[in-house]
């Protein structure tokens, strides 16, 4: 009898445990893939690094236009406190279907159509910005992650101009990569869960 | 180690006659019924637990498109369910090593489930708050199992954590990495605490000297060097009273504190280079290890070697900086040897004096009543 009770504290410990994982990896999946297939689509042009994350293998570096924020772009009032700030980045197609920046601001943007706005991830060193300024922002999608030493053909496409990705914005701001195009041919189709 | 000592004090003293061999033999099954070192079974479970664990971990991050994202996905939720069950079933049935095994490859799972979605959705920049999750599911797994194993997991992803953090902060004096490293230090001692595993200490305590180290380098301040080489040496001090210093916690913070006032002293020895300054950092430095010789030297052989470390480390730099000459650094060791001997002769003095008395209180057949600890 105490063997059983003794195993059935253990097991349920073991339950809880592996049901909160699969949750917290099922949150995860399922918090991108809501972003896939509800968010609101914008293209981008990458620019011109064959790095390797220990955990998730070798990616290439994709760089945005939108991804340098010039300080005249930015209304309203500036944050004197550096900690935890995000800029708010109104973003809008050109003509050739390309998405670039229009304003941004550290407080709320307020929806326009047309437009979509991404949220920054914090800046990390935050000084009150100058005229003339350009503020690097970064927004979780800077990272293709790859198959094993395959990333020097995309990393030669993308030195050329060639690479082009089309991201998913959530009603949050938040961005989720979509598809990685290649002289405009998609590579590495997947399906989004 | 202790074994060996022990069977060496036995047969000593059953040759003596002081007691009997069965009774020798007794006390040794004893020790040995009682132990509490791993064993080599053990050992070995978990190391191919750790190769196992790197083995899923990197084949998260060969991304090899040959299996289809979803049999990835299901597949690595099924380790975790089957590495938790397995480890609750092994436990139940006393299978402690495995138990303890299976967990480890449970949590390393778990991490590389964690890999493969941000790898699947091209996550960049999330990498602290990966850890965080991960940190907190392994210390819940050291909680719920009382984990020993698991608390060295946890240990091990705190020393992850604060490098990250400190590297994606850019070593910036910010809340997140000033604050980091004590916090983890703290969880990583209660786990030490609940779980019983007192090596895992060791990684608190480096995590803490590292962060110490990191603060110096902010502030350049040479009274921080001074407390620590000052505190560290209080601080251990404190660790030999004899109530405190009967728990192996307390002893190997100790050994820390030691370590703490060692990392004071090389910085000090950096700040002053040379001259009477050099001189009075030195004679610090060999005080310092005197001291702790005097007072823990005898029973801890890793004390032993941080001392001697500290000792011979001032003695080798000394003799490479030179306080103004080789002549005026030959004379400062010639002065420094002459007041160490004086010292020793001093120390064996009171050694002989407290064993005499030791020796008519046994003799009297009265119990002296030391604690089994020298004072």
């Amino acid at each position: 009898m105490m063997q059983g009770n003794h195993l059935f504290r253990l097991l349920s410990g073991a339950v809880l445990l592996a049901a909160l994982q699969t949750a917290v990896i099922g949150y995860q999946i399922g918090e991108r893939a809501h972003i896939l297939r509800e968010g609101r689509e914008i293209l981008l042009r990458t620019e011109a690094v064959d790095p390797r994350d220990l955990l998730r293998g070798d990616y290439v570096v994709l760089s945005y236009p939108i991804s340098r924020i010039p300080e005249e772009k930015i209304i309203g009032p500036r944050p004197t406190d550096g900690h935890d700030v995000r800029l708010h980045v109104r973003v809008a197609p050109e003509p050739d279907g390309f998405a670039v920046v229009a304003e941004a601001s550290f407080a709320d943007l307020p929806e326009k159509p047309g437009t979509v706005v991404l949220t920054s991830e914090p800046l990390l060193s935050y000084a009150l910005p100058e005229q003339g300024d350009i503020i690097p922002v970064h927004y979780g999608i800077e990272r293709f992650y790859v198959p094993e030493g395959q990333g020097k053909e995309i990393e030669a496409a993308r030195n050329q101009g060639a690479v082009t990705v089309a991201v998913r914005v959530s009603s949050c701001g938040k961005a989720q990569i979509r598809q990685l195009f290649v002289g405009g041919t998609p590579v590495y189709r997947e399906p989004d869960f | 180690m202790y074994r060996a000592r022990l069977k060496k004090d036995l047969e000593r003293w059953a040759e003596m006659g002081l007691i009997s061999q069965q009774a020798s033999d007794a006390m040794l099954e004893d020790h040995d019924s009682r132990s509490t070192t791993p064993a080599i079974g053990g050992v070995l479970l978990m190391l191919s637990a750790v190769l196992l664990s790197a083995a899923i971990l990197l084949l998260v991050a060969a991304n090899w498109q040959a299996i289809p994202r979803l049999v990835k996905v299901s597949g690595i939720i099924l380790l975790i369910w089957i590495f938790h069950g397995g480890a609750a079933f092994s436990l139940a049935y006393g299978r402690k090593a495995t138990g303890q095994a299976l967990l480890v490859l449970g949590a390393a799972s778990f991490g590389a489930a964690m890999s493969l979605v941000g790898q699947l959705y091209h996550l960049s920049g999330d990498l602290l708050d990966l850890l965080y999750v991960w940190i907190g599911m392994a210390t819940l797994s050291a909680l719920i199992f009382r984990s020993g194993a698991m608390a060295g997991f946890v240990g091990l992803l705190a020393l992850g954590l604060a490098g990250a953090t400190i590297d994606q902060f850019n070593f910036a004096w910010v809340a997140e990495t000033v604050w980091t490293p004590p916090l983890l230090a703290l969880l990583i001692a209660f786990l030490s605490w609940f779980t019983g595993n007192v090596r895992v200490q060791n990684l608190a305590g480096l995590l803490l000297l590292g962060w110490l180290a990191w603060i110096y380098g902010e502030v350049m301040r040479t009274d921080l060097a001074v407390a620590y080489a000052v505190g560290g040496l209080v601080l251990f001090a404190l660790t030999v009273l004899p109530g405190l210093a009967r728990h192996a916690v307390v002893r190997l913070a100790g050994l820390h504190a030691l370590l703490l006032s060692g990392l004071g002293l090389v910085i000090l020895n950096s700040i002053y280079d040379k001259g009477l300054p050099l001189a009075f950092v030195a004679i610090g430095a060999v005080a310092v290890a005197i001291v702790a010789l005097v007072l823990r030297g005898r029973e801890d052989g890793q004390l032993r070697s941080v001392a001697y470390l500290i000792f011979g480390g001032e003695i080798l730099y000394l003799s490479f900086a030179t306080i103004d000459s080789l002549l005026g650094t030959s004379g400062f060791f010639l002065i420094s040897g002459v007041i160490v001997a004086l010292l020793a002769l001093g120390a064996s003095q009171v050694e002989k004096r407290l064993q005499a008395r030791k020796g008519r209180a046994v003799g009297a057949g009265i119990d002296a009543g030391w604690g089994g600890e020298r004072p």
